[in-house]
């Protein structure tokens, strides 16, 4: 009984709350569905208690996969203490939840976070007095700027259960009391048991499942829920949900003293901007090619020839290459370490050299766009395009973070609506979403072709994306859901956030990436030694030369592309004038749309099962070779050089 | 009733109630936002979606969910 569970809904701060008071940093960002699986941690005060950062749940009950993970946690975690993280601007909707979760029986706290925006907002209120209505602690927090914090600990510390009930209508009491006698004990009272079953909150109904026939009558509580049902025209959810938006209504009159409206400040009106039906597509230009500047230019083009031709060819790779040749006299190792496929020459030039600089710069860029909320409002302009798809705008998340790690990403289709979207945006990510690294590489490369190669790369994607999209659409089975979301407030990125994010993210990317890098130059080393390379090379050689039109050197890339397509895409990266543009552009174009890194691949199997894994590999990569070949003939008809 | 549809932007209303033609788990999502009969909003624009504000809110609406959502101008200031 040491677990202390934050809950809320989306993107109210629950995982700057969990970093507060744990001191374990965990991604944070302007968008909801930042967090889609329940992260632990030790309290920093209390280290013997367990604090909960769960995804956001907008109400009870849950209505998507990441929703349900928190309702889970409601039902199989003995809490000591439940905290609610409500947004102070949206009081409402905060005390409307608080309503549903003060009746759970648990001790509870209700940090009210972002009290600085709400009063920027206009709003003024006492927290005193919201405590006093809903008989249980309320403090406010500023949890980016650390205030409320050490308040907000104690009051855990010495949280009770809260002293409320709302009445709901007679019949629905009715129930409520038929069902508090029919159901099995739980961690949670009874009566928000009875809310939650009544609802049809799925995860309450697979803890009762689970209890067996001799605890729950299950065919006897459906039955009970039936009889109320057929007492209303409306679903039951809707109704339970109206009574306690009433009553927060009515809460929120007696507590707020002034509301304001929606301030008129810059960022604001950036984000009004940003979803222009017309100024929204000039922002998008704008902010692309301020990433290409920044990454592709400046990152892969200044830092790269930095690092890897002053830094590491001319000072460090020279000196340790004396040192080796000096001292070991073995040439096989010697090779090992510093020849063309050597650890140090390959694997950690390629990691340090290369793609750090390009990942750093990235990460940046993407951190301050993400801490914006710019990325959460793309939904708006780019729902026409996935209406092709037979999805809505909310799939441009998931997708704009696959930018970033297609494997992170691939678990946020979590806070996709059903099935069909997750499968389809699941397939898109593994087909045509290249990776940080990946696009650091791909944007480095084109870079030095000119912004015309940038754009047949950009087009080609586009294209492929589209038109398997478009192909998946049709052959998913299932209705398309059309968009609505929420758009999170545009904010002025806080740097320290975007420094700790982008750190965490280099420190992730070193952990994971440098290993692959090394094991991918051994392997390499390995296969060139005992003659399978070359003959490897050889067998590729109709399809990499003959097909893509690519000198047959480029078959090792994309064997290491296997490994991860970052590993390829250096690798050519690393042939530098020995392809010409028009051969770099076909390379590129084929190892962007090449077999996702074996780390996505395993969360593919785990979100998607094996099947539709191995049904995802075949497919995508023929059809990798297949758009590499077709761009190759369509650029020789061209006459593009 | 009048939709979102019938108003222009910047109206400040009050949700009266659904179409019936809105799917029930789409209305139940809208009422999870707190888009319940008597809710105060403020309609933003009609284009690219329709967008509204309700609190400090803003949600974002394509016009088949829109134009389900029955509205009413509000009285107060």
């Amino acid at each position: 009984m040491n677990s202390i569970a934050l809950v809320g809904q989306p993107n109210v701060g629950k995982s700057v709350i969990f970093h507060r008071l744990t001191g374990r940093y965990v991604n944070v960002s302007n968008y909801p569905g930042t967090t889609v699986e329940v992260t632990r941690g030790q309290r920093r005060d209390h280290p013997e208690q367990t604090i909960l950062d769960t995804p956001g749940i907008l109400t009870l009950p849950a209505r998507s996969e990441d929703e349900q993970a928190t309702a889970h946690i409601l039902f199989h975690e003995k809490l000591r203490t439940l905290v609610q993280v409500g947004d102070a601007k949206n009081l409402r909707r905060t005390v409307q939840l608080a309503l549903l979760l003060a009746e759970a029986g648990v001790p509870m706290v209700l940090a009210l976070n972002m009290m600085d925006e709400a009063r920027a907002c206009g709003m003024a209120f006492d927290p005193a007095k919201l405590a006093a209505e809903l008989g249980l602690a309320v403090v406010p927090t500023v949890a980016t700027g650390n205030e409320g914090i050490d308040a907000l600990s104690r009051a855990i510390t010495t949280a009770k259960i809260p002293v409320f009930r709302l009445t709901y209508a007679n019949e629905i009491e009715a129930a409520i009391d038929d069902l508090v006698r029919m159901l099995p004990v739980a961690h949670l009272s009874p009566r928000v048991v009875a809310l939650l079953y009544l609802a049809g909150d799925k995860a309450t109904e697979e803890w009762l499942a689970a209890q067996g026939a001799q605890n729950a009558d299950l065919s006897a509580l459906a039955a009970r829920r039936e009889r109320l049902q057929d007492e209303f025209t409306e679903p039951l959810a809707e109704i339970l949900q109206r009574a306690r938006m009433t009553a927060a209504e009515a809460i929120v009159r007696r507590v707020v003293r002034d509301t304001g409206q929606i301030g008129n400040r810059l960022v604001q009106r950036i984000g009004q901007w940003s979803v222009h039906r017309w100024l929204g597509w000039p922002m998008v230009a704008l902010v692309l090619y301020s990433v290409y500047a920044f990454v592709g230019q400046f990152g892969a083009g200044v830092l790269v020839g930095f690092l890897e031709e002053d830094i590491f060819n001319g000072i460090i790779n020279p000196w340790f290459q004396h040192i080796v040749t000096t001292w070991i006299p073995m040439v096989w190792l010697q090779n090992f370490l510093v020849g063309p496929y050597g650890l140090w020459t390959m694997g950690m030039t390629y990691a340090l050299a290369l793609i750090l600089p390009i990942v750093t710069t990235f990460f940046i860029a993407f951190g301050i766009l993400e801490d914006s909320g710019y990325f959460a409002r793309l939904s708006v302009l780019s729902n026409r395009a996935f209406k092709v798809l037979g999805l809505n705008g909310r799939a441009v998340l998931p997708m704009v973070l696959g930018l970033g790690c297609v494997t992170m990403a691939t678990l946020t289709t979590r806070i996709l609506h059903t099935p069909r979207e997750r499968l389809i945006v699941t397939f898109l990510l593994a087909l045509a979403i290249p990776c940080s690294a990946q696009l650091g590489v791909v944007m480095g490369m084109l870079a030095s072709y000119g912004t015309g190669a940038f754009l047949i790369w950009l087009g080609t994607i586009i294209i492929v994306l589209f038109t398997v999209g478009w192909l998946s659409g049709k052959l998913v089975k299932g209705r398309r859901i059309p968009l609505m979301t929420e758009l999170p407030p545009m904010r002025l990125p806080v740097m320290g956030n975007v420094a700790k994010k982008t750190w965490s993210r280099l420190k992730w990317y070193l952990q994971e990436v440098i290993p692959l890098f090394l094991i991918g130059a051994a392997l390499m080393f390995t296969l060139d030694l005992i003659g399978v390379l070359p003959w490897l090379i050889r067998a590729g050689e109709p399809l990499v030369t003959g097909w893509l039109g690519l000198p047959k050197e480029a078959s090792a890339a994309f064997l290491m592309g296997f490994l991860r397509r970052d590993f390829g895409a250096t690798g050519l990266f690393a042939m530098g004038s020995a392809l010409s543009p028009e051969q770099g552009l076909v390379g590129l174009v084929t190892l962007t749309l090449f077999v996702p890194c074996i780390a996505s691949m395993l969360v593919i199997v785990k979100e998607q099962g094996v099947k539709t894994a191995v049904i995802m590999l075949s497919l995508i990569t023929p059809l990798a070779f297949l758009i590499g070949g077709l761009l190759h003939r369509a650029l020789l008809l061209v006459g593009f050089a | 009733m009048r939709t979102l549809h019938d108003f222009a932007p910047g109206s400040k209303l009050v949700v009266r109630g659904f179409d019936s033609t809105l799917a029930p788990d789409l209305r139940g999502h809208l009422s999870a936002w707190g888009l319940t009969p008597g809710t105060p909003i403020t309609l933003l624009a009609h284009h690219p979606v329709t967008r509204i504000a309700v609190e400090h809110a803003e949600l974002a609406l394509e016009d088949v969910i829109a134009y389900a959502i029955l509205v009413e101008e509000s009285n107060q200031p």
